[in-house]
């Protein structure tokens, strides 16, 4: 249902976001990308919260202490 | 050497290798990050340092590696310790990625590896992205396989099979969004060898567990007020489904933790070089099916298992868990050093720095979590 919304909606995106139209998309703001301090915080999520899944890997040490 | 000392140190080998031998044109992606991290609870510290190049060499071949230490100073009972005993352990990881774009595909592979006194793990993976409707979508697929050993018990194994696909957006030059699906089905040791339940011994949980995670993420930019938005929403859950009842088990799903994390993030440019951004993380989740509290400080009871229960564990993160995070985050572009004799170097790069304070409604109480990093283009 929801790639079916995406695709409606990417169907609605006209004209097509041109190459020099996406200066702002360059902007932090605009990536989903964390690097390392994504990495940091997601083990320390998983250590003290059950439920870590979702941010696109998994694994990496027991974050038992 | 034992194996695991000469794969940690190949892995290390090839990050090295990747930082001083990829050497060529400067690519928008191309730069080295390391980054300090403080973390500080009740009764655990954590310092890491980290490290990670990413490079495109040759021409559609992307690599990437990092390496991370950390350092757990800790007087938890959940690392063992009966008394105030205070101790630190080491945990070291590596990990190497490498790509391969196509014209609006991209394949990629990747390798972690990570070993500390009582745990190691290793994980290989794969990844797939397609650029779709005039590169304003990319669909992606991934997924992964862990085989971690704890070798301090004898049934000390964990296998992890993971998957995931999402799909992006760009809806207008301003407008993106994204979502996506995981799953990972795990089984073998999942518990803390470390933690005791009252007149049971050492927890036991069930042994196989089916995991999913939905993720819906959007980001919005508004130019004239050099501010961006960001909201992400995640719902997870756990399935019962191959996961096999012994007798005097709880009914329906025997995980069944269910869980909402909400996460806004607001950034704003206040000047050409400074950047900041602030940011509120919210996670509520429910307990497992099995799991009841036997810590009678926190409004539990010791003989909450009965003898029969074949499922029971001490482990907090398996029950009732609300968590806050406020955080502040300044970035800076460096290009101020440029006329600066000594400093030159560095005026191509960008640094930041965050603070974080995690409120827990656990025994962990709450946490401050500080960060510093440095990024440089090669």
């Amino acid at each position: 249902m929801v790639l079916a919304v995406f695709t409606l909606a990417s169907g609605c995106a006209h004209p097509p976001v041109a190459p020099w139209q996406r200066e702002h998309l360059s902007k932090r703001a605009m990536s989903f990308n964390d690097g390392l301090e994504g990495r940091f915080r997601q083990h320390m999520f998983s250590s003290r919260e059950g439920a870590d899944l979702g941010y696109g890997t998994v694994g990496g040490g027991c974050g038992c202490n | 050497m034992r194996p695991r000392s000469w794969l940690f140190g190949a892995l290390l080998q090839g990050a090295l290798a990747t930082l001083f031998v990829v050497v060529g044109a400067v690519r928008a992606e191309d730069r080295i990050s390391t980054r300090g991290v403080y973390y500080r609870e009740a009764s655990t510290r954590i310092v890491e340092p980290m490290v990670q190049v990413t490079k495109t060499v040759p021409e559609g071949i992307d690599v990437d590696a990092h390496f991370l230490l950390d350092a757990v100073t800790s007087a938890s009972v959940a690392a063992g310790a009966t008394r105030d005993a205070i101790f630190t352990e080491y945990r070291k990881e590596a990990g190497l990625g490498l790509g391969i774009t196509f014209a609006r595909t991209r394949v990629g592979g990747n390798f972690r590896y990570s070993t500390e006194s009582d745990y190691t793990s290793r994980t290989g993976g794969l990844n797939l992205a397609q650029a779709v409707w005039h590169n304003t979508g990319t669909f992606s697929l991934y997924t992964s396989y862990s085989d971690d050993s704890i070798p301090v018990v004898s049934d000390g194994r964990m296998q992890t099979c993971f998957g995931g696909i999402s799909y992006t957006q760009v809806l207008s030059p301003t407008w993106l969004v994204q979502a996506g699906y995981e799953a990972a089905f795990v089984k073998g040791f999942l518990q803390n060898p470390y933690l005791r339940v009252p007149n049971k011994g050492r927890e036991k949980p069930p042994d196989k567990r089916l995991r999913h995670a939905w993720a819906l993420r959007t980001a919005k930019y508004f130019p004239k007020l050099s501010l961006g938005l960001q909201l992400h929403y995640r719902l997870y859950y756990d399935q019962s489904a191959f996961v096999d009842k012994p007798q005097n088990a709880p009914l329906g799903n025997l995980w069944g933790i269910l869980a909402h994390t909400i996460e806004g993030r607001v950034y704003k440019e206040l000047s050409r070089d400074f950047e900041v951004r602030l940011s509120y993380r919210y996670h509520r989740q429910g307990d497992a099916n099995f799991w009841c509290d036997t810590n009678p400080a926190f409004g539990g009871r010791t003989d909450c298992y009965n003898p029969f229960d074949p499922y029971y564990s001490a482990d907090i993160k398996w029950g009732r868990v609300a968590t806050h995070m406020p955080e502040l985050k300044v970035i800076w572009d460096l290009r101020v050093f440029a006329p600066v004799p000594l400093l030159t170097i560095f005026s191509k790069g960008t640094a930041d720095i965050s603070y974080g304070y995690l409120m827990q409604d656990t025994r962990y109480e709450n946490a401050h979590l500080l960060q510093v990093g440095y990024t440089y283009p090669l």
